[in-house]
């Protein structure tokens, strides 16, 4: 039987969103580096949303939002993405969410593989810790995608694995009686 | 700089080695032991896991899923030669040596590769072992085969071959060794095209017969610590031949425990009392009482817990050596992960065991032990063994 091709494909957005007027906010990091983000974006992040709500259900004029787990280089590249990524519809993201064959699209494949090994880490680190589903999706598929056909070795020197293999076993806790 | 994976959030990491493709992974597992503990633990499954014994050489087949399903053909299929030295030689259905040098491994033998691949994969057994006409018994008496509920035969396979292979891996190697490394199914059934001597299968091993002659032989084997194995032999040719291929020669029965429920095993129960005395070439007794004795067992772990324990045995033997001593434990739990073994209680224990892999002495609790498993210690309040295997 022929086999098939990959067809994983990228959900396409449903609708395309009507642009509302930009609504820029401050947005501090843990390192007091303080930027600036169109709240449309910082939506994708179910930890700022939450907190955006609240601003908005209790009326209070929303001027700065305090990061404090995500220091400013990585904060700026957080936004970047976001920025990007403000028009997409969030089904997409949570459709791809733990699937194995994502397609990353062209910029974001650019964008993270561009970047050093440590600061992808810290990138994936703070998507997980906004709770950016899309973000979290394409950084570690990019992971896995680094680690194609490395042989043992290079993959213990790029995932920093020092722990040499110690006696070799034969127990597989399968095959005792 | 290393993108430090092990240190993302363990969803993260989890999804990131679940993008992996096979072969990846199994260069990720390979990394230390703390990364197999992590490949394990994603539970991925193969679609189809099959070996193929050659000449010299054992080929494992891993394939990923259905080729309806496939997305990527040429990460669909793995196949890895193995054989008793380090030499292993992975490739894809293609025939490119892909993934050649890319899992190194110097100290591993071709029994460590496969304890490996199944251990990763989450495999209990070989579904199907297969033995091809090329195969030869000087290899298959180096190479340490993994449990599987079918084995089959070639149909070329002559029967001098399939005689030895039945006797070897079925009777011999998969019940009759005490070392606990092969496991134990209940029944054997031999399902074979032509008639072979189930006397000359059996050979050395002591049995009865059952029933027989008319629709083949069912026997009863035993084994010195009286557990019992029935091992059915019948000709099959008019079901069997219809249906396959290949015919098969030795399958265990579904119903068997080591079999139909390879994750799960709970024994055991309330005032659980046996007996038994043999003499044959030696004496071969135990005695057993306890108020409350269950274990609970799965491929990882096993757990036991038994109340007022008490028990005696005597065992003389010319070939197995001596084996005498007294079970007091009043209270005792025991758990046995890969690579240890921990109890505790109150245990007053007394014997002394000298048996050709195994010696064990110990005296009101305290004591010490060490066979093929490993080397353990004991008093009365805790008892610590440590496996290397």
């Amino acid at each position: 039987m022929a086999p098939k091709k990959n067809s994983a494909k990228r959900p396409q957005p449903s609708t395309p969103k009507p642009s509302a007027p930009a609504r820029i906010v401050k947005v501090q990091s843990s390192d007091g580096h303080i930027l600036q983000a169109d709240v449309r974006a910082l939506l994708l992040s179910s930890t700022l949303a939450a907190t955006i709500k609240g601003y908005d259900d209790e009326n209070k004029p929303l001027e700065k939002l305090e990061v404090n787990n995500v220091v400013g280089f990585t904060l700026k590249l957080v936004l970047e993405w976001c920025e990007k990524h403000k028009e997409d519809d969030p089904a997409i993201a949570q459709a791809e969410k733990d699937k194995k064959n994502i397609f990353i699209p062209s910029w974001d494949r650019h964008f993270l593989t561009k970047l050093p090994m440590g600061n992808l880490f810290d990138l994936i680190t703070a998507a997980y810790h906004l709770d950016i589903t899309g973000l979290i999706n394409y950084g570690c598929k990019t992971v896995a995608n680094s680690a194609k056909g490395k042989s043992t070795e290079e993959m213990r020197e790029l995932f920093g694995i020092p722990e040499p293999w110690e006696q070799p076993s034969t127990s597989t806790a399968t095959w005792d009686d | 700089m290393p993108i430090r994976l092990l240190s993302l959030p363990t969803k993260d990491f989890q999804y990131t080695l679940n993008c992996m493709n096979d072969g990846d992974l199994i260069a990720f597992s390979l990394c230390s032991k703390h990364s197999k503990n992590l490949t394990k633990s994603l539970n991925r499954k193969n679609w189809k896991t099959r070996a193929r014994v050659f000449e010299d050489s054992v080929q494992l087949d891993l394939i990923v899923c259905r080729y309806e399903e496939v997305q990527n053909q040429d990460e669909n299929e793995i196949y890895i030669s193995l054989d008793t030295s380090s030499r292993i030689e992975p490739y894809r259905d293609c025939g490119v040596a892909t993934e050649m040098n890319r899992w190194r491994k110097p100290e591993f033998t071709g029994t460590h590769w496969l304890a490996h691949f199944l251990s990763i994969f989450n495999e209990s057994m070989v579904p199907v072992l297969k033995i091809t006409r090329e195969c030869k018994m000087a290899f298959l008496n180096t190479f340490i085969f993994p449990k599987c509920p079918i084995l089959r035969f070639e149909r070329e396979c002559t029967n001098e071959l399939i005689e030895q292979c039945v006797s070897k891996l079925s009777a011999e190697h998969l019940w009759m060794m005490s070392n606990h490394r092969f496991y134990r199914p209940k029944s054997i059934q031999l399902n074979l095209m032509e008639r072979i001597s189930g006397d000359r299968i059996l050979k050395g091993i002591r049995y009865e017969i059952l029933d027989g002659p008319r629709y083949g032989f069912l026997y009863r084997l035993k084994r010195a610590d009286e557990k019992e194995l029935e091992v059915s032999i019948r000709l099959g040719r008019d079901v069997i031949s219809s249906k396959m291929k290949n015919y098969e020669a030795c399958e265990t029965e579904n119903k068997s425990v080591a079999c139909e429920v390879p994750g799960d095993k709970i024994d055991g129960g309330v005032i659980c009392g046996n007996s038994n005395f043999e003499i044959d070439e030696g004496i071969n007794s135990s005695a057993n009482f306890a108020i409350l004795d269950v274990s609970h067992r799965d491929h990882e772990h096993s757990k036991r817990l038994a109340v007022a324990n008490f028990g005696a045995k005597l065992n003389f033997s010319k070939n197995d050596g001596v084996d005498v001593g007294i079970d007091a434990d009043l209270v005792r739990y025991a758990y046995e992960g890969e690579n240890f073994k921990v109890g505790t209680g109150l245990s007053y224990s007394t014997g002394i065991k000298f048996q050709p892999e195994s010696v064990k002495i110990q005296v009101l609790g305290y004591g010490f032990e060490y066979d093929n498993d490993g080397f353990g210690l004991k008093i009365p309040l805790l008892d610590l063994k440590f496996k290397w295997w």
